[in-house]
């Protein structure tokens, strides 16, 4: 009876971290941990800048108010992770895993996203500044009052996510499925740089 | 034909933009303006080469009803981060910062980054 009581204990302590500790221990120590483990992990607040956390899995992990700025996240999953006002200028996220991030209020600036993807995420207010997003899969987010300017968006089909307010500023959407109703939302912020030339404008 | 078009668009722009700043690289000279007129100062920490810095100075200072607001409510001044210190007393994490500073000196409060002129406005109005 007492054994199983204590195993029980045992299984119900362990499941607590779903993260590796001693990974997580790694990070706070060296500022670096290539495919780790840090699952659901609260990396809440911290300097991180300069990190290397390629290949690791940061899903549903709290990054809110951290710095990653410089950072190397290339091959991450980051699927659901709290990324609320991070800093992440210069960050490398190529071919990294951003689906269903709480992104709110998120800097990247001149960032490198190549194979990146974005799928129902939020980054209503985000900072993007600087980006190529050309190679890029966005589907389905929220750019509700962020700003996506000084990039190259060519290309993309963003029928699906919020442009509802978004600074597009010397933005280009060279052969990008818009809605007209998107179209419409560009054409009537009177923003000139802002070049819509040749994108789709679908029903 | 098209050059010397362009030079002038860019100056007027910039000029248009600068105009907007009463001090610029002097905080103790803001100070003493803001004493002077009884107004609090709103001051942008910024530089020449950040790009959400020069989308505020070119698209957003330059919409009538923004200078209007700023102009009759505030000591407007700028400082760079390349050559003007900040107060020690002044935070800041990334530029573009715009403190609302009271003409002794206080932090009121701050906005930080490139923003839409609603949304700019929305929100000093609102920590004015």
């Amino acid at each position: 009876m007492i054994y199983k009581f204590i195993f029980t204990i045992l299984i119900v302590a362990s499941s607590l971290y779903a993260f590796d500790k001693n990974d997580l221990n790694d990070l706070l120590k060296n500022k670096s941990c290539t495919n780790c483990d840090l699952k659901d992990a609260n990396l809440s607040g911290l300097d991180l800048r300069g990190s290397d956390l390629s290949e690791s899995d940061l899903s549903g992990a709290n990054l809110s108010n951290s710095n990653l700025e410089k950072s190397n996240l290339y091959g991450a999953n980051l699927d659901g992770a709290n990324l609320t006002n991070v800093n992440a200028r210069l960050a490398n996220f190529k071919q990294t895993n951003l689906s269903h991030i709480k992104g709110k209020g998120l800097v990247l600036k001149a960032s490198f996203l190549v194979g990146a993807k974005i799928v129902d995420a939020n980054l209503s207010q985000a900072r993007l500044w600087k980006l190529n997003l050309t190679k890029t899969v966005i589907k389905n987010s929220n750019f509700k009052e962020a700003a996506i300017a000084m990039s190259k968006l060519d290309g993309l089909d963003l029928r699906s996510s919020n442009l509802k307010n978004t600074i597009l500023w010397k933005s280009s959407f060279k052969n990008s499925k818009l809605t007209k109703t998107q179209c419409k939302d560009i054409m009537d912020s009177n923003d000139s740089t802002v070049d819509i030339k040749s994108a789709k404008c679908m029903p | 034909m098209k050059k010397l078009l362009l030079m002038v668009i860019i100056f007027t722009t910039t000029t248009f933009a600068n105009n907007i700043f009463l001090v610029k690289h002097d905080y103790n000279k803001t100070l003493t303006k803001a004493k002077k007129l009884n107004k609090p100062i709103f001051l942008m920490y910024s530089t020449t080469t950040c790009p959400e810095c020069n989308y505020m100075k070119q698209v957003v200072f330059t919409q009538k009803r923004v200078k209007t607001f700023l102009k009759q409510n505030f000591v407007t001044a700028m400082l760079d981060i390349k050559r003007d210190k900040l107060p020690k007393e002044l935070k800041y994490i990334g530029i573009p910062t715009f403190f609302i500073i009271s003409k002794d000196g206080r932090e009121l409060g701050k906005l930080i980054g490139g923003m839409s002129a609603d949304k700019f406005l929305n929100a000093f109005k609102k920590d004015k």
